[in-house]
């Protein structure tokens, strides 16, 4: 998995690093909130150097959509 | 490693038109930053008016010391940016007024319930309106642009009008960072957040350098290095007309960032130089160079030698008698930079430019960050001069025989009066300054003080001292309030550390001694709190001949019997204005 994004989910959602696996999502994870969502996306954002479009944040939300949308933008 | 300074947890009210909740993260942290423990509350998208309308909303539960209402254009003129066509040129004072007595009606119901908080309000910016206008704007009978530049310039009277307002220029901010990256509309459609992550973070160092300014947190001098940051290249090589500085290609770098720092000196900062060099080939062109805009009246100290650095910032701190903690560290050289940042962690030392064009701007951002002020007293344009006045009366200190005979041979004059509308921004910033000589370190604001020295059980004096060497302005601060007839209690007691050492003390309490005398006091109860910058005022009120009643860990308590003792002023001491002493 991509170590930003590990790095980014671990601190914005309050989770040990080692915890942070491929089937966590908004779903099995009562800290995602809609808030905490953009705050995640903005921080990956930041610390990649990318641009999501709006239509990909609202669907990205469970690490394996972001690890998948981070691989096809390059990073 | 972090200041033993000590503040109280500050709580923030956020209140907004669109959704801040970005903002409460790096807010706090900035404040942290600035050793500031801040708590928010933030009632949500909107939810401003209900708020502060609703007198048992959490804005008033919470006792908010610090509200920032951030209200944008389309907030304040959601009608006018709906329909941009529907109003002329002669409808928008109209308009402009509506929404400014609307503002102004939301900060006096917040006024009236939270007498010493402060309301936070902003700017508009002109960004968020659409294109669509270009062309019409100026040329036309329709502006929208005129909205935003009447609102903006009536938040100025709000300010001055009242001492509980103060105005960030968010508006400012938008241009520096360009419109583009200030908004956000993913964020806006998204979660109704208007602004981008890093507008969120701009603002929050703004807010956080507006609000620990508000509540005293202002350092207090630059020390300067001169070789490469007051002027390029180094004198000692390059000689009086090697170095660059002047009206030709970069030289003119160099003059502009001095004219900036003497912008700076005359808003009441200090300047120092610290530099490793031959004083008499630097002192060459501080004299005599003619491009040099700071001369030696404009630096309150200077430590030109081959000492380290660290060591020679302390001696400056010490000369000037202010902490370490007051200081800002500019030098080019970043090897100098983490000595300082090493041995003194208590100096800031920004990251500076290589490149010389660009430390006017870095220059701007320190001064944001550290030397924050909202207004200039008459004070402030003297600090330098009164500084360098001091270093003169220490060469006449070093020459008396004995201490009585220097305190006569300074020809102190000294005016005390209680404090009123003209001098409470004087008192205030002395009570949110004030360190080591200060018995109580009680921090007050503006309108706490407008509201103690109204208070009939209190008296809130000021004193004001001019010697030989020219004026010191407002040096002294004297807050009494009665327990009861016969008994009054000294709440705040400070002096500036300027005139430390002079006996001033004695001459301050010795006059409000007459006062409470003819009030019918008999008893009069000092406090010492220990702050850890206040070490040297413990034993004050012994030395006064206090009688000490009380005493644990976090202060010690002590009376005088004014049927027993008195204190007098000291006779080397003139007395001016008495009429008008006498008259109040």
């Amino acid at each position: 998995m991509n170590k930003v994004l590990v790095d980014a989910v671990s601190s914005i959602l309050n989770i040990r690093p080692e915890a942070v696996t491929l089937e966590t999502s908004q779903e099995n994870t009562p800290s995602w909130d809609s808030l905490a969502h953009l705050r995640l996306i903005l921080e990956i954002e930041q610390n990649l150097g990318i641009r999501f479009q709006s239509r990909d944040i609202t669907r990205l939300n469970s690490v394996a959509a972001l690890e998948e949308a981070i691989s096809n933008l390059g990073r | 490693m972090k200041k033993e300074r000590q503040k109280s947890t500050l709580r923030i009210a956020l209140l907004a038109g669109s959704n801040l909740d970005l903002l409460e993260k790096p807010l706090t942290a900035r404040l942290l930053e600035k050793e500031f423990a801040a708590t928010i509350w933030n009632p949500g998208f909107n939810q401003y008016r209900q708020a502060i309308l609703d007198p048992s909303s959490g804005l008033y539960q919470e006792k908010a010391d610090a509200i920032v209402l951030y209200l944008d254009a389309a907030d304040l003129f959601a009608g006018c940016l709906a329909n941009p066509y529907d109003h002329s040129m002669a409808e928008i004072p109209a308009i402009v007024e509506a929404a400014r007595a609307d503002v102004a009606s939301l900060v006096g119901i917040i006024a009236a319930q939270l007498a010493s908080a402060t309301v936070f309000l902003n700017t508009l910016s002109y960004a968020d309106l659409s294109g669509t206008y270009q062309g019409l704007e100026y040329n036309s009978g329709f502006s929208f642009r005129q909205i935003v530049v009447s609102y903006n310039a009536s938040l100025r009277e709000l300010a001055r009008g009242s001492s509980n307002v103060v105005v960030v220029d968010v508006e400012a901010l938008v241009m520096e960072t360009g419109i583009e990256r200030w908004y956000d509309p993913r964020l806006w459609y998204l979660g109704r957040i208007p602004l981008s992550a890093q507008a969120h973070g701009q603002l929050a160092s703004e807010y956080a350098n507006f609000i620990a300014a508000r509540w005293g947190s202002v350092r207090k001098c630059i020390v300067l290095d001169l070789d490469n940051t007051l002027w390029g290249g180094v004198i000692g090589e390059d000689g009086m007309t090697g170095i660059q500085l002047g009206h030709e290609g970069i030289g003119l770098a160099f003059v502009d960032f001095q004219r900036e720092l003497l912008n700076l000196e005359q808003k009441g900062i200090l300047l120092a130089i610290c530099s490793k060099n031959n004083p008499e080939d630097a002192y060459e062109v501080i004299r005599k160079h003619p491009a040099m805009v700071l001369r030696e009246e404009h630096f309150a100290a200077v430590e030109i030698n081959w000492t380290d650095k660290a060591e020679n910032i302390r001696e400056i701190a010490r000369r000037l008698n202010i902490g370490v903690d007051s200081l800002v560290f500019i030098d080019d050289s970043p090897v100098e930079r983490q000595r300082v940042r090493e041995a003194v962690p208590e100096v800031a030392v920004p990251e500076w430019p290589q490149d010389p064009c660009e430390s006017r701007r870095a220059l701007g951002r320190v001064a944001c960050e550290y030397f924050l002020k909202f207004d200039i007293s008459e004070d402030d344009r003297r600090r330098g001069e009164m500084y360098h006045a001091q270093a003169e009366r220490e060469r006449l200190a070093e020459s008396a025989g004995n201490l009585e005979d220097f305190f006569r041979s300074l020809r102190m004059k000294i005016t005390i009066c209680r404090a009123d509308h003209e001098t409470l921004p004087r008192v205030t910033e002395l009570t949110l300054k004030t360190n080591q000589f200060n018995l109580t370190t009680r921090r007050y604001t503006e309108s706490e003080l407008a509201a103690i020295s109204a208070d009939e059980g209190c008296r809130v004096y000021w004193l004001k001292l001019e010697d030989r060497f020219g004026p010191n302005g407002i040096v002294g601060v004297l807050i009494l309030r009665r327990e009861s007839r016969e008994q009054w209690l000294i709440d705040t007691f400070l002096l500036s550390c300027r005139v430390i050492g002079r006996t001033v003390e004695e001459a301050l309490l010795g006059y409000a001694m007459r006062e409470m005398k003819e009030l019918g006091a008999t008893v009069l109860t000092g406090e010492y709190i220990p702050t850890g910058k206040n070490g040297m005022v413990a034993n004050l009120y012994g030395k006064l001949g206090f009688a000490q009643t009380d005493s644990n860990e976090k202060r010690t308590l002590w009376t005088l019997d004014l049927n027993q003792k008195s204190i007098e002023v000291p006779v080397w001491f003139e007395i001016a204005d008495r009429e008008r002493i006498s008259a109040q």
